[in-house]
Order: structure tokens, then sequence, then C-alpha cells
């Protein structure tokens, strides 16, 4: 029996060591960023990291004073904003009309929308955006994070839709209440998980996106991945402001991810399972 | 008086009545907008040497684009391979190493939702700065990867920086974004399974790795196959990383489709030809997705 508990105890320690490492490879990167934002200039390059030094938030004052930065924490934050409010407003009503008349060339166009490669839409966008005026506006952004929000979204929110049974609409109409009435106050509320999981994803995808602001924004509409990158090509080698400037960049989606934990691991699962 | 108030009223109801295509229009609108016209719009261009200038004249030259491509153009054909590299390697990578790890994690433990939630930070974090710090880590100067290999005993590597070792390091980078995902989809597939033909093999004295291969893979088998295509489309498409770590260097060795896109429309500006690439790179894309949508149709009568 002593025996029996002995190998119980090792193969637990052994798990748990086996858990630790995976957990450093996966999470390192994060630790890093952090340690060396708060070097200063000698010890954020110094090979073997130097864990006696004295933390400093000399890189991240040196991030803010670039005073670009701020102005693109705003772009981001506006173009994520409108793009999330715009696609709830476009694509659950499009999403609840496809839930209920569901057919199979629909579902093709829309899985193949999902998988569209960016490059290619930006090639003609920038003609377009260009001739039309779009060029580094808001709108533009917004337009262009609305291309894969909307099929994404309708993908996403279908399988709510069909989960709310036809008989509680059926009920409402009966009780004089017009087709609009009932999605808005009957449906809509119905479905809330949905729209929480679907917000919290694109806000993640839109604050993440690089390849369409790079190409799509100039200088009045620059966003904070677009930022980052030239940061990059300013400083290079200077480890210190360059990880100070990545953190602030992902703290925003992180932090908001984070607090939605729970409808963000149903997308991830939704992303590849069902 | 009567009659037009029924009038509008009726109006109004024939209105709520088609609300289905008042409903789709504002999403139909957006996507003929920025798809249907854009890709005309892309086609066109491929059979034109458009240079993004005032000055030249637009001129319609056939297939002259797609000629230059699949004939004179030896980085085209470089470049698809090394598409299909980065995109089969990071795909293969991911998948077999999350199923090891979701192997081994199907079970319950303490710690289980704080783990889950570290191992979702690669997934979340902006995708840019990420591959920023990488490029720093793997910087072969001053990087601290080169130190820890070293501290146990391995060499240094060149990492981005060297033509051999550069479409590794990306796809280390690729497996590290993404291998968390593929590893909670096969997780939660794992917990799905039903338990009795893993009861029956056990009472059979089955091996653990005839388990595997004869009863959890054939039954996670949708999985796979969906995770394999969509892991493999999200492949072809990825920018960010090779952008920013070595920027489709050194000497074009980890120029995949997708950058020499980007810098034959934007640096090059041969508008022209670059859309013609992009029209082979739709192509390929749709003929997967096809593949994938009759895939999808097979696993949802499981």
């Amino acid at each position: 029996m002593e025996k029996f508990t002995a190998i119980q105890t090792i193969n637990r320690i052994l798990f748990y060591a086996v858990l630790i490492s995976i957990v450093t490879v996966f999470f390192f990167p994060f630790i890093w960023v952090v340690f060396t934002s708060l070097q200063d200039a000698v010890t954020a390059s110094s090979v073997p990291p130097d864990l006696t030094a004295t933390p400093t938030l000399d890189n991240f004052r040196l991030v803010f004073e670039e005073g670009e930065f701020l102005t693109c924490l705003l772009n981001s934050t506006i173009v994520v904003f409108f793009t999330l409010a715009a696609n709830l407003i476009i694509s659950l009503p499009a999403a609840y009309v496809i839930a209920r008349n569901r057919q199979n060339w629909m579902m093709f166009l829309i899985l193949f929308l999902q998988m569209a490669p960016w490059i290619c839409m930006l090639l003609p966008w920038y003609i377009i955006f260009k001739k039309v005026g779009l060029y580094d506006t808001y709108i533009g952004l917004v337009l262009s994070n609305l291309t894969f929000m909307i099929p994404f979204t309708i993908w996403l929110m279908l399988g709510f839709f069909e989960d709310v049974p036809v008989e509680v609409e059926e009920a409402a109409w009966l009780d004089g209440c017009s087709h609009l009435g009932t999605f808005v106050r009957i449906v809509i509320p119905l479905v809330k998980g949905g729209i929480i999981t679907i917000s919290t994803l694109g806000f993640m995808l839109c604050w993440n996106i690089f390849i369409f602001p790079l190409v799509l924004s100039g200088y009045e509409t620059k966003t904070l991945p677009v930022f980052v990158f030239g940061f990059m090509a300013d400083n290079q080698l200077d480890f210190g402001p360059l990880a100070a400037a990545s953190l602030l960049t992902m703290a925003p989606v992180i932090l908001f991810v984070l607090i939605n934990q729970k409808y963000f691991k149903q997308g991830i699962a939704f992303g590849g399972g069902k | 008086m009567m009659n037009e108030t029924s009038v509008i009223q009726r109006l109004l109801d024939y209105t709520d009545r088609q609300i289905r295509w008042i409903f789709s229009f504002p999403a139909v609108l957006v996507m003929l907008c920025l798809f249907a016209y854009p890709l005309f719009q892309l086609f066109w261009t491929s059979f034109t040497n458009d240079v993004l200038s005032a000055d030249a004249k637009v001129e319609f030259i056939g297939l002259a684009n797609y000629y230059r491509a699949f004939t004179e153009d030896p980085h085209f054909w470089r470049s698809i391979w090394i598409t299909l590299y980065f995109a089969a390697g990071s795909t293969v990578g991911q998948l077999m190493l999350g199923m090891v790890l979701a192997l081994f994690l199907n079970r319950e433990f303490k710690g289980e939702a704080t783990f889950r939630m570290l191992l979702m930070f690669p997934i979340i974090a902006t995708p840019v700065a990420m591959s920023l710090v990488w490029s720093m880590l793997m910087n072969p100067m001053m990087g601290h990867l080169n130190y820890y290999l070293s501290f146990l005993g391995f060499p240094g590597s060149l990492w981005g920086a060297s033509t051999t070792s550069v479409m590794p390091s990306l796809i280390l980078v690729e497996l590290w974004h993404w291998t968390p995902m593929t590893m909670l989809v096969l997780l939660a597939g794992l917990k799905g399974l039903p338990k009795e033909p893993f009861e029956a093999a056990t009472v059979d004295g089955a091996s653990k790795i005839q388990v595997f291969l004869k009863i959890t893979l054939p039954l996670l088998q949708p999985y796979i196959f969906l995770l394999l295509l969509m892991r493999l489309v999200h492949g072809l498409k990825v920018f960010d990383k090779i952008f920013v770590i070595s920027g489709g260097g050194p000497n074009r060795a980890s120029e995949t489709l997708n950058i020499m896109i980007y810098d034959q429309a934007f640096s090059a500006v041969n508008f022209g030809y670059a859309s013609a690439l992009g029209a082979f790179l739709l192509l390929i894309i749709l003929l997967i997705s096809i593949a994938l949508f009759r895939l999808r149709q097979r696993s949802w009568s499981y």
C-alpha cells in the first residue's frame, strides 16, 4: 500500500514538472518582455540577463514621449469600437435571416470569405480607397475590418440563433408583436452570450490586425501595430524601449480578453471544433 | 381618411413581412462593395501593367503578367515552395505537438484553469508586438535564446539571419503562437469522446499505443481533418510574423507568396503583376475551401 502511494507521488511530481516546463515555453516571452522593458539601455541587452539591475520606467517614458503613441492608441480604440458596433448592427440581422433560411451555397460563401487571403483584397482596396477618398480614414479602416468580421460573426452566430425555438417567436407574433419587434425584444436577449463572445474575439482580431492599417492608414489614422512596427525600425537593437512599446501595444487586448475569459474560451473552442 | 391609414398600415405590415430582405441587405451591400467589386478589380488589374502612377497609362496586356510569373520569374516558383513549406511545416507541427499536449493533459488536475489561461496568452497577444519580441530573443548577438541554448549545452543558431535557419525559426514562432489553440480544440475533442471503447480495449489488454492508433485517432478524425485544413489555409495567409521578423530575407529565403505580393505591389510598384499573383493565390484558397466544405458537410453527419 505504501509503495503504491509512493509511485503515485512520484507520478504527480513528474506530471507537474512537465506541466511547468510547458508553461515556461509558452509563457516565457511574456516574462522576458516585462523584465526587459524595466531595464536601462546597458542591462537590457546584456547576455546573460542581469537579474540584479534596478528596474527603471525610462523605457515607458521614452515611448510616451514619442508623442505618436497616444495618438495611435486613440486611433486603435476608435477603429475597434466602431468596427464592433457596426458589425453587430449589420451582422446580427443577417445571421438571423440565414439561420432561419439556411442554404448550402450561403454557407460555402461565408466559409470562402473567411478564408480569402487578406493581401489579395488589399491590392484592389488600395486602388479603390485612394479613388473614393477612403484612404487614411477611420471609415476606411472600419470597412476593411468589417470584411472579416461579418462572415465570422454570421458563422458564429448561426448556432446561437438556431438554438432559439421558433415557437417563442410565433408566440410573440400572435400577441401582435411585429417581426422587427420580436427580433429586437425577444431574440436578441436570448443570444446575448453569442454577442459577448463575438465582441470579445472581435476586439482581439481588430486590435491585432496589422496588414490592413499598414496599407490603408497613413499619417492620420495609424493604429498601434503599425506604430510598433515603425518604432522597431527607428530603435533597432535598443531592446528596452522596444520591449516597452510591445508591452504597451498588447496590454489593452490582453486585459480585455482576460476580463471576458469565459466567452473567449467558448469562441476558441468553436473556431476549430464545432 | 380611414382608407389612408389602412394603406400606411398595410405598407408597414408588408415591409415587416419582407423583413428578411431588409435584414440581410446591409451585410450583402458591404460584402458586395468590399468583396465582389474589388475581386473584379483584382482580376482586371492582373491583365494590365498598372504601376499606380498618374503619368503612366494603364494598358491591357492580356495574360502577360501570368506568363511572366509562370515562365520568366524564378522567384515565383521559389516563393510558392517557401509558402507551402511554411504552411505544411507549421500545420503538421501544430497538430502533432497539440496532440501530444492534449493527450498529456487529458485528465483532471489542480490549477487547470490557471494553466489554460496562461496558455492562451500567445493567441491573444498582438502578433506584431510578439514577433518583435521574438526577433529580439532570436538576435544572434544579443538575443537570449542562444544564451539559454549554450546553457543547455547546444550550439547557438543564427535564427532569422541565415538563409538556412530562417524558415525553421519562423515556423517555430508560428508553432509557439498557435499550438495552444490546436491543443485546446483537440483536448475538447478528447474530453467529449465516449468512454466505452476505451474500457473495452483495456479489458481486452490493448497497449496504450494500440488504443491511440485504433480508437483515439479514428474517433478524433473529424476534429483532425478540420484543424488540418483550417490551419493550412491560415498558414498560407501568414504575413505579420514573416514581415516583422525576416521581411522575406535574408536573400529572399523566406519570401512567401504573401510577402512577394506585398513587395511587388507596394515596394516595386508592379501593381499589375502583384494582382496576377494575388489572383493565383486566391484560386488556390478557393480550391481548398471547396475541399474543406465537402469535408465539413461529411463531418456534420457524424
